[in-house]
């Protein structure tokens, strides 16, 4: 019966590991600087130029929130990040600076989406620059990588 | 004890089998359900991934994608052949090409194409090349027809009482790669043909009206129809479009850029036209796919729960059988925690292995109507377990593990003079 003891005492710490990581995990998360969708900071000689708080943020972890556009693609390792929802808004999409205002997120796996009707949070590493996604072979300036988001 | 309980199951096989059989089946029913919810998912979101951007003229987004995707014969309405030039114009495009469906031949699906997307949709010929005349076609990989081969159009499908069209007659110049999509079953000839074939195209001009040719089924009204006489299979293909060209049902587009896309989306969404991702009309119905996946697992859940009702009355009946034995055992000197043991190591093996073949078989049951829907269809259908399912058989284990205890509770609480006297 000692086998059993032995065992009992590593289901225990087992457990009680399991138990307390979720919390470890947030106390390791410290607040990321939030960024807004004031993206771009002026009209330069070549088009858009990104604002300085982009720049000063680039490769740093941060946190936006927003709207998930309708997807691109149903499978799919990113999606595009916008200000405003326009899955269910015909008003709001007219906007003039939409939609050069979005982000592509990148997720850390392929997935499907469940479309959420409200606003999510994204946490990543911020990027910018014109990157060419090997895959699919779209052209993105501003990216969000190894990105989790959830419902706020 | 773990002999003694060897014994016990040998003696009393042909009762164990019958549990584990139980189980199996009620737990192949959950799994059959997940897994192919999961196969249709996957499968149809990847046989979409190759089509970023389809416009069509406006009306159901569902049926544009279901039609133009899937290859799903309706009858779409037309938009006006200008959008084709405007796009083919557009800086946003990478490539933009046109897609006219409704003739089919032996079952086969007869697409009018371009060029460009028979060369971009599979990256490459298995065998021969690419059409060059208007009298030749390309086939999918899954059309079981040879080079060469003859194809007579036919209006409509032959269960509609299409009729053959006699104006115009393929040969086969090659076979695309196989792509795990609709697109297999599908035969692409150049989209100018079908344009001749109906009557309508360069040098044809009756009128605006002549894209009304909507693909009615069932061959309402053919005699309208003004077939012209000889098509020359020989014409070189034109694919400069002209803002006077035909009417179409649908295009495809290649966006250079993600923003690109979603900005094309926008402008092609207004007036008589609309745009639409493939991904986000699949996204929708996912929702609905989901919510029926929810219902079918609460059916098997249902089944599971009778299953776990009927195991525990069976059990408790069996260890009230064997009281004397327990009572012996008890005699002997065999410590109640012994007695527990083995009570609940039998029952939980019995429903352990039942859960290790429900698994077993739910995964065959899927991966048989997945071969049946991608028969049908030709998507290709990924049937395989991801990480959730782990959760699934351990979530099960720990209920047989609640289950068994209660039988052992049973036996356990037998004091041993009581159960030598009865």
């Amino acid at each position: 019966m000692d086998i059993f003891s032995s065992l009992h005492l590593s289901r225990r710490r087992l457990i009680g590991a399991a138990v307390a990581l979720p919390f470890t995990a947030s106390v390791v998360r410290a607040a990321d600087p939030s960024l807004s969708f004031d993206l771009y900071g002026k009209f330069g000689v070549l088009g858009l130029e990104f604002s300085d708080k982009v720049k000063r943020l680039a490769g740093q972890e941060i946190s936006m929130k927003g709207f998930m556009a309708p997807p691109l693609k149903a499978e799919a390792q990113f999606f595009v990040l916008t200000e405003v929802p326009m899955s269910l808004c015909p008003f709001c999409s007219s906007d003039a600076d939409w939609p050069d205002n979005i982000v592509v997120v990148y997720l850390l796996e392929k997935q499907t989406f469940v479309q959420p009707r409200q606003t999510i949070e994204v946490r990543g590493r911020l990027e910018y620059g014109s990157w060419t996604d090997p895959e699919t072979g779209f052209v993105s300036l501003l990216r969000i990588r190894q990105a989790e988001y959830f419902s706020v | 004890m773990i002999r003694f309980i060897l014994a016990d199951l040998r003696r009393l096989w042909a009762g164990s089998l019958v549990v584990v059989l139980l189980v199996a089946l009620a737990t192949a029913l959950g799994v059959c359900v997940v897994l192919q919810e999961r196969a249709l998912r996957l499968g149809s979101a990847r046989a979409a991934d190759k089509f970023d951007l389809v416009i069509g003229a406006g009306g159901s987004e569902t049926q544009l994608v279901m039609s133009s995707v899937f290859l799903q014969p309706s009858p779409l309405p037309l938009m006006p052949g200008d959008v084709l030039a405007r796009l083919a114009a557009d800086p946003r495009v990478d490539w933009a090409a046109p897609i006219g469906f409704g003739d089919s031949f032996s079952g086969y699906p007869i697409v009018g194409t371009t060029v460009t997307l028979a060369d971009r949709l599979s990256g490459g010929f298995a065998e021969g090349k690419l059409f060059a005349r208007e009298g030749e076609a390309v086939i999918g990989s899954a059309v079981k027809l040879s080079l060469g081969a003859e194809i007579k159009p036919m209006h409509g499908s032959a269960e509609e009482g299409g009729e053959t069209h006699t104006e115009l007659v393929y040969h086969i110049a090659g076979r695309l790669r196989p792509t795990g999509t609709a697109w297999d079953r599908a035969i692409l000839v150049p989209i100018q043909a079908v344009w001749h074939i109906h009557g309508l195209g360069a040098g044809e001009h009756e009128s605006a009206g002549a894209a009304g040719h909507d693909h009615e089924h069932a061959g309402a009204d053919h005699d309208q129809h003004e077939h012209h006489g000889e098509i020359d299979p020989d014409a070189v293909l034109e694919e400069k479009w002209a803002a006077d060209a035909p009417g179409l049902p649908a295009i495809l587009v290649k966006p250079k850029t993600i923003a690109d896309a979603y900005k094309l989306r926008q402008d092609y969404r207004s007036g008589n036209t609309v745009a639409v991702f493939p991904g986000e009309v699949l996204t929708n119905l996912y929702t609905t796919l989901g919510d029926a996946k929810q219902i079918l697992v609460a059916v098997a859940a249902g089944a599971q729960a009778l299953v776990a009702a009927s195991l525990v009355l069976v059990t408790v009946i069996h260890i009230g059988q064997r009281r004397r034995q327990v009572g012996a055992l008890r005699a002997f000197g065999a410590p109640r925690g012994a007695i527990f043991g083995i009570v609940w190591l039998e029952f939980f093996f019995l429903v352990a292995v039942g859960i290790g073949l429900g698994f077993a078989l739910g995964f065959a049951a899927a991966l048989t109507l997945s071969a049946m829907v991608s028969q049908s269809s030709g998507i290709a259908m990924p049937v395989g377990f991801g990480r959730d399912d782990a959760g699934l058989a351990a979530m099960l284990l720990a209920f047989a593990t609640l289950l068994a205890a209660l039988p052992a509770v049973l036996a356990y609480r037998q004091s041993p003079a009581q159960a030598m006297r009865a």
